[in-house]
């Protein structure tokens, strides 16, 4: 079972089909590791075994009927963030503690309607808010290379569900670097896919001109047949995109020798660590070996990504979490004096101290006399960085650099300083600015023996070029088969 | 706190206890007095990280509320929805026939 555990999907997928396995055993085979490993590393919230075995014997019914699909009988692991109907849905907050979900989410629904298996749910900072997946009201979720290391954020519960091989593959929602920075920092691969491809109906909004939902998986390959079952149009999203439906496996093997790769001086400057400049370099050199040639470009207001950012994101937080209010569903206070002070109460009670930061900070930019000096301010800020995007990609294909400044930092040392954990995410905010696609795929471990990712961004719509040129780099390297030290098979 | 005129606060300013008493207010977060301290010094914090970017020359430069510049679609007027205030309703707080119960507002 230990092999079956590191496959990927497409060995899972034709071990499945050769019938020399079965969904229900490869289910039981991630529910055992998952029994085995979760106390430590607490990536799971809700892990129910019986509906994710009835989801097997499904698969397997309707297999042995000749009807399997991509993905039928393959279990998922889900973030906490997409509604699932008849389940806890928390977002690792309080406030949705004993939230049981009338609905499933489009992304929810996708999968099930491939076949697949529900395998749990995952933990994740509080509202998708945080880089390190320390403030879920659940705990901190840790990391598989070292238990005393955050696994970044804020879907480190499905990061570490597929790096501690508890998960063949799982989903995340990217709002500033939530699917690609803990990808990054726990040694798998993630993907954000260009904004509005992938349908939010159901998801828990955080900041709605950003959100993205995507694939966490152990290769590219695998993201790709992810991103097949993810990725199409919802009429209940009012964000998702017309555009037919395309295959994002369909070029898995480009000609790196006519690529161009930029390489913005702003993503090798001053503050990154020399293991992780090592790693990312040598990835570069390996394109620019088979053929690829390396461009200078720049971005030049990559460093007002992190202000602008936390402008923006938290405005639209204040505003979509404005829902929570003690009256339709979730939290509410039990002792108040009156409707004001009940809602005042339950969102005391319900939010941690990072989502009231966020609301707060909100609520300022968009206040009376404030709206123009910061959130409009931003809202033309962003639009320069998109500029410096559309620039740099008429000179190169896509940009490389590395996904997150440093690798894995301990836990605690940083949720006192809000602006330092913030700074981590200098590299994954712009693409999200610009809704352009990006991921993050292991490309070597630094000194001390911890996961680097290699980020690859590119022009709207090139989610089928970035994993095919990220492909290319898996099928010469084995970075993305590394099992985590401190959870071996 | 500005009403009105000033549409450009100061750079580099702090929050006040006060104002941070007001924004909480307008955030409807009841903030007690032991925490504070610690969110108005936490709040100054990222004010002074997001400060960053307001001395930016913007003029002429068109915001940007779409990151594909799109507008949101319209669809027909037309009920596509299905009645399920049951289901939705069995997962609030407090229901009395079919209406969510709140505390009283009006004396």
């Amino acid at each position: 079972m230990s092999s079956l555990l590191n496959a990927t999907l497409a060995e899972l997928g034709a071990e499945l089909a050769a019938k020399r396995v079965s969904s229900v055993e490869l289910t039981r085979a991630c529910l055992e590791r998952i029994a085995a490993l979760n106390a430590g590393l607490n990536a799971f919230i809700t892990v129910d075994e019986a509906r994710a075995l009835a989801d097997a014997r499904r698969a397997d019914e309707r297999r042995g009927r000749g009807e399997a699909a991509a993905l039928t009988g393959i279990p998922i692991a889900h973030k906490d963030i997409f509604c699932t109907r008849g389940m806890l849905t928390t977002c690792g907050s309080r406030m949705l503690a004993n939230f049981v979900s009338p609905y499933d989410a489009h992304v929810i629904e996708q999968f099930d309607a491939c076949g697949a298996v529900l395998l749990g749910k995952c933990n994740m900072d509080e509202f998708a808010m945080g880089s390190s997946s320390e403030t879920s009201y659940y705990g901190p979720v840790r990391s598989p290379w070292d238990r005393g290391l955050v696994p970044g954020g804020s879907s480190g519960g499905s990061a570490v569900a597929v790096a501690g091989r508890m998960a063949p593959a799982a989903t995340g929602t990217d709002t500033g670097g939530s699917i690609r920075q803990p990808a990054a920092l726990t040694g798998v691969c993630g993907l954000k896919p260009t904004y509005g491809l992938v349908s939010r109906y159901g998801l828990v909004a955080f900041a709605s001109s950003f959100d993205q939902a995507g694939p966490i998986a152990k290769s590219a390959a695998d993201l790709a047949a992810l991103m097949n079952v993810m990725a199409g149009f919802d009429a209940r999203d009012s964000t998702s995109l017309e555009r037919p439906k395309e295959d994002y496996a369909r070029d898995l093997n480009p000609d790196l020798a006519t690529l161009r790769i930029g390489l913005p001086k702003e993503y090798f400057g001053e503050g990154i660590e020399p293991g992780v400049r090592r790693a990312v370099e040598e990835a570069v050199r390996w394109f620019e070996a088979q053929g690829a040639r390396a461009v200078p470009v720049e971005l030049p207001n990559t460093e007002l990504a992190v202000p602008v950012y936390y402008v923006l994101a938290p405005a639209e937080a204040s505003s979509n979490l404005s829902r929570f209010d003690g009256v339709r569903y979730g939290h509410r206070a039990a002792q108040y004096a009156d409707l004001a002070d009940m809602y005042a109460r339950t969102r005391a009670e319900g939010f941690g101290a990072e989502v009231k930061r966020r609301i707060l900070v909100g609520t300022y930019v968009l206040s009376h006399g404030y709206y123009d000096a910061y959130y409009l301010q931003a809202q033309k800020l962003r639009r320069l960085v998109a500029r410096d995007f559309a620039a740099a990609f008429e000179r190169c294909d896509v940009i490389a650099g590395p996904t997150s400044p440093a690798t894995a930092f301990a836990i605690g040392s940083k949720v006192d300083d809000p602006v330092q954990m913030y700074l981590n995410d200098i590299f994954t905010i712009p693409a999200p600015l610009a809704g352009l696609p990006a991921l993050s795929i292991p490309c070597g471990f630094d000194g001390k023996g911890l996961p680097v990712g290699l980020q690859l961004t590119g022009p709207h719509f090139s989610e089928a070029r970035l994993l095919g040129i990220a492909h290319r780099y898996q099928q010469a390297s084995d970075w993305h088969l590394r099992v985590p030290s401190e959870t071996p098979l | 706190m500005a009403h009105g005129a000033r549409t450009s606060p100061p750079k580099g300013m702090s929050l006040s206890h006060d104002q941070v008493r007001r924004i909480a207010r307008l955030a409807r977060i009841d903030i007690v007095a032991e925490e504070s301290r610690t969110v108005l010094e936490r709040l100054n914090r990222v004010l002074g990280l997001i400060d960053r970017m307001r001395s930016v020359d913007t003029t002429g430069i068109e915001p940007m509320s779409h990151p594909l510049e799109l507008v949101q679609r319209l669809r027909p007027d037309e009920v596509t929805q299905a009645d399920r205030h049951e289901l939705y309703q069995s997962v609030a707080p407090a229901v009395e026939q079919g209406l969510y119960l709140v505390p009283k507002v009006i004396e």
